[in-house]
């Protein structure tokens, strides 16, 4: 047996038994191990949790979504311990929001929708920065994307009157759209139903 | 000495090699491969598809072909063989034979089945043998015609003959129903347009001798039916003109008789034509006519396209299929035909992005910009709904200090000095939509679509429902609807148009 066999063969059962062990760590990693949260989901836990040690008492707040029958948008009024921080407000609206509607309305955003991050700037600009599932509506089209649009910046100027007009963002992009039709290229001004 | 004679042996070796391989170079049988096309008419309008020219032998894509009767799928697929299903009968191809079995039944084809590029190709007699078995729709065809008619399609036919006039030729084409003519010149040919509508000829070629006409030629391949007339010599003059209903043209091909030098002032009216030519001559050289100015155009834009396919009903209908349908049935309503140009912002399946589409509007100019869409409109099906751009309204692009530059408008503002026009339009086709028996027609309003926010001319979004995975799309698929649409829609335009 010459030199060159023997290294080989002690070499070999070596490479084996590493890509043998290497081999069940990554089934256990992909197949066993639960998926760990993602940053969005962290971000979104920190968030609401930061949100729950900041609240005052409960207060009645105003939210809009799409009526079921008609082609416009319906208050509901729940009781909400809010923030005290007009940015953590906005967050809870937005939240309460995705949670969806208590009164049969229709949903405004997708129950999958994850909040961000949410800045409002000193001459009334709010801008929402929404996860990607906020464009996976199972409902496209021109009339009800229009509706949610409206249903998001309604929803915080009827709860804060300092919102003037917002600005939607997707995973801190601007977006043409939110599924294809109404257009968020520019601002979206409050039309509060009177 | 002997490295020499081996070096020398060598190289007698090499040449002969060489002149081996280029004999067979040579003598390798060529494959001569040239390009035509064929066209589909059917019902909804027509379809190019292109033939292969190998060896003299004319194949068409089997499935391409195979697709413009239903839906086609493909069951198996192999090297050399390939199983596909239309309408539920199964068909069976090996390359390199002719015989294809279609369900049970096994036919011979006339040149064997090949696969060039990728693709399946057939002879033509796949059209006359085998597709009149894979669909109960009428599929006509006349192989060396290069056109063939799937479904209840009437062409207008008509004959040509040529008479004698006065210093000149006539060419008389009787047709069977009306036509609208154009004529136009080009490289030294006179191309006379003969309408949008299938046109086809009686005899499959026109002969005549004359000394003003070379020749007659009927085309249709690029889905366009226009006759082209060659000249005999340059200096000749066509007066083509409509009779009987307009279904009897009559075109004449006069030589002009020879310019007399006049030193007195030229009739007002005439300037430089020589005295006695008819007003109205088309030269096709000297001097060139300037060609007929192009009709304004209509831009119909389909929504979504490729991966985005926009809302799905419940039983699979796409917004993206439904609304292509719909705006290739506006682009051929006969009112709108006559009309203006119609212009589509994507071609089958493509996506090109907003500012894709609405770059390739702006630059048709267009008088009217249609968007098409299909959406959930709730439970009131089927409905329609018109909205224009909301620029004054609650969602504004800009702040409101800004203002639109008098000369150089902002993209992202261009439909704001429209708008106006834009709801003129909006109601004339909502007029037109309320007449469509059992469609509900909702007040015109206002939205951000995006689709509308960059066209610099009147530009109207229009969705149709209700199309959401809850229900069936219904009557919204059903042909004789989306004709009903299409012709309101079309009408609607013409009425922006014509200031009414």
């Amino acid at each position: 047996m010459s030199g060159r066999t023997k290294i080989l063969l002690l070499v070999l059962p070596v490479i084996l038994v590493v890509g043998f062990v290497y081999l069940r760590y990554l089934v256990k990693r992909v197949f066993f191990e639960s998926a760990q949260p993602g940053e969005q989901e962290v971000r979104t836990r920190l968030s609401e949790a930061a949100l729950e040690t900041d609240a005052t008492s409960p207060r009645l707040v105003t939210l809009y979504f799409p009526s079921p029958d008609e082609d416009k948008l319906i208050a509901e009024t729940r009781s909400m311990s809010v923030a005290k921080s007009e940015v953590d407000r906005m967050r809870q609206i937005l939240l309460a929001l995705v949670e969806g509607p208590r009164q049969g309305e229709e949903r405004a955003l997708p129950p999958s929708t994850a909040v961000r991050a949410v800045f409002l700037t000193p001459d009334g600009t709010a801008y929402l920065d929404f996860s990607q599932d906020l464009q996976s509506t199972p409902h496209p089209g021109i009339r009800s994307e229009t509706l949610a649009a409206y249903a998001i910046v309604d929803s915080l100027a009827a709860n804060l009157p300092e919102v003037k007009r917002a600005k939607i963002l997707v995973q801190g992009q601007e977006v043409d759209t939110l599924a294809g039709h109404a257009d968020l290229t520019g601002y979206w001004v409050p039309n509060l139903p009177q | 000495m002997e490295t020499i004679s081996s070096w020398s042996g060598v190289r007698r070796r090499s040449a002969v090699l060489a002149a081996a391989l280029g004999l067979l170079v040579l003598l390798w049988p060529r494959h001569s491969l040239t390009g035509d096309n064929f066209v589909f008419y059917m019902p909804g309008g027509h379809q190019i598809v292109p033939v292969n020219t190998v060896n003299g032998v004319r194949y068409l894509p089997a499935l391409q072909v195979m697709g413009l009767a239903g839906n086609v799928s493909v069951l198996q697929q192999k090297r050399n063989s390939l199983k596909a299903v239309l309408g539920g009968t199964e068909v069976d191809f090996h390359v390199g034979d002719a015989k294809v079995r279609v369900g049970k039944v096994q036919i011979e084809l006339a040149q064997p089945v090949r696969i060039l590029q990728g693709q399946l190709l057939v002879p033509l007699d796949f059209l006359t043998q085998v597709m009149p078995m894979l669909t109960p729709q009428r599929v006509r065809c006349e192989p060396g015609s290069g056109r063939a008619f799937i479904g209840n399609i009437n062409p207008v036919t008509f004959t040509l003959r040529t008479e004698p006039a006065p210093n000149g030729i006539r060419v008389v084409v009787r047709f069977s129903d009306k036509v609208n003519v154009q004529t136009a010149s080009t490289n030294g040919r006179w191309i006379i347009y003969l309408g949008g509508q299938p046109v086809e000829p009686l005899e499959p070629a026109f002969t005549f001798q004359s000394r003003y006409l070379s020749n007659v030629q009927f085309d249709d391949r690029d889905g366009v039916p226009k006759l082209i007339l060659t000249p005999a010599s340059p200096n000749l003059n066509l007066f083509p003109k409509l009779a009987e209903d307009q279904k009897v043209l009559m075109a004449e091909v006069i030589q002009p008789p020879p310019i007399a030098i006049q030193q007195s002032p030229v009739a007002p009216g005439a300037p430089g034509k020589p005295p006695g030519q008819p007003p109205g001559g088309l030269a096709p050289q000297t001097p060139p006519s300037p060609p007929p100015p192009p009709l304004p155009a209509v831009v119909v834009d389909p929504g979504h396209g490729g991966a985005d396919a926009g809302a799905r009903s419940r039983d699979g209908i796409l917004e993206k299929d439904l609304v292509a349908g719909l705006a290739d049935r506006v682009r051929n309503a006969p009112p709108i035909t006559r009309r203006y140009r119609v212009v589509l912002t994507r071609a089958g399946d493509a996506n090109p992005s907003f500012d894709e589409r609405e770059t390739k509007t702006n630059s048709e100019r267009p008088i009217a910009f249609v968007t098409l869409h299909a959406g959930d409109l709730g439970e009131t099906s089927p409905a329609v709904r018109l909205y224009v751009y909301p620029f004054e309204s609650p969602a504004t692009l800009s702040a409101p200090e800004e203002k639109v530059l008098p000369l150089f408008v902002p993209w992202a503002a261009a439909q704001q000095p429209h708008l106006e026009q834009s709801r003129v339009l909006a109601q004339a086709i909502r007029a037109q939509l309320a007449q469509v028996a059992g469609l509900t027609v909702a007040d015109v309003e206002d939205a951000p679509v995006r689709q509308l926010r960059s066209v610099a001319a009147p530009a109207v979004a229009i969705e149709l429902g209700t199309l959401r995975p809850a229900s069936d799309a219904g009557v919204l698929t059903q042909p004789d609807f989306q004709q009903k649409l299409a012709e309101a829609i079309a009408q609607g335009i013409l009425q922006f148009g014509s200031g009414g």
